[in-house]
């Protein structure tokens, strides 16, 4: 195919991934795995489109010691992961209940909290569910209801 | 199950959760978790013995949201946090913990449900967790903190064995 049509892709690629990057911090507060996924997977695309128009082999973007690397963090992450869950779940069961039962309930997260008080000052407003509002206003109309203002 | 402390800390987890919202953490949350605050130090006193884990456990986490996106309230957060803590170990020092923490206004509340008759607060809460119930469907709030707590009656002796094993029955492809 023509170089333009390749350098137009490669670019749609780069695009693509900005726009999942700022759409899942925007509108959900947090970046997933699975986006972190799309947005290496686009920029992947991207820099095997730029290579092969440089003429070169797509193997070249992966130096001997970044693939080390990437082996050791992969190997790494891998390790501490397993360790934690094992930990996890033992000391749950020693302690007389399933290992990890507590964790079904959210805990906030300490950088989406950050950005949501971030974002609040150039007038975003932070995302709640509308349920959860719902819920709060049935409270209030109890407490209405029995005369605490 | 219809006790204040229950109500206390749905009402804490339902408000903690609306925090990511300024506009509606001033309209309800901040409200709600007032009255969650209130109802859940009310709880500790009357009661008088410890309380649940997994009842004391959605009221630290809707603190954990007061405190994570630094709304303000009329009450220490971290101070009333230890003190729910404390609560399911040792009510009257998790009481007067409590008491110092929160503010002058808020205490006053606790004061006069104290001062109330017992079946009136309960009534109270009861009428708060059936609206609360009722919401469950439509609040991924209520219902991750009702699973929760509906834990806390649950007989945990026979985990060991048979629960581990029917968790595994579960996992494998066997018939």
């Amino acid at each position: 195919m023509h170089v333009t049509v390749w350098t137009v892709l490669a670019m749609v690629c780069m695009v693509l991934a900005a726009i999942s990057l700022v759409t899942g911090l925007l509108l959900e507060r947090r970046i997933e795995a699975t986006t972190w996924f799309t947005v290496a997977d686009l920029l992947v695309c991207a820099a095997a489109i730029y290579v092969a128009l440089n003429g070169g082999q797509f193997s070249e973007l992966l130096p001997t010691w970044g693939l080390a690397f990437a082996i050791l963090a992969a190997l790494g992450h891998i390790t501490y992961t397993w360790i934690r869950s094992t930990l996890w779940l033992l000391l749950g069961w020693l302690r007389g209940h399933g290992g990890g039962q507590e964790a079904d309930i959210s805990r906030p997260s300490r950088a989406g909290a950050l950005l949501t008080r971030a974002l609040e000052r150039v007038g975003v407003e932070g995302k709640v569910d509308r349920g959860d509002v719902e819920a709060a206003r049935r409270v209030v109309e109890v407490c209405r209801r029995w005369g605490w203002e | 199950m219809s006790s204040p402390t229950l109500a206390g800390s749905l009402c804490l987890y339902v408000g903690g959760r609306l925090a990511p919202s300024r506009e509606h953490w001033r309209a309800l949350g901040s409200r709600v978790i007032e009255v969650g605050a209130v109802l859940y130090v009310t709880g500790i006193e009357m009661e008088g013995e410890p309380v649940d884990r997994e009842v004391a456990l959605p009221a630290l986490r809707g603190l954990e949201y007061v405190r994570a996106y630094r709304r303000e309230v009329e009450f220490d957060v971290r101070g009333l946090a230890r003190a729910v803590k404390r609560s399911t170990e040792d009510p009257d020092g998790a009481f007067a913990l409590a008491l110092e923490n929160l503010g002058h206004r808020l205490r006053g509340y606790v004061n006069a449900l104290l001062d109330h008759d017992e079946w009136v607060v309960r009534r109270f809460s009861r009428d708060v967790l059936e609206a609360l119930r009722d919401a469950r469907g439509l609040s991924p709030a209520v219902a991750e903190a009702l699973k929760v707590v509906e834990r806390s009656g649950e007989d945990r002796s026979e985990w060991h064995v048979s629960s581990v094993l029917e968790s595994l029955l579960r996992w494998l492809p066997f018939p």
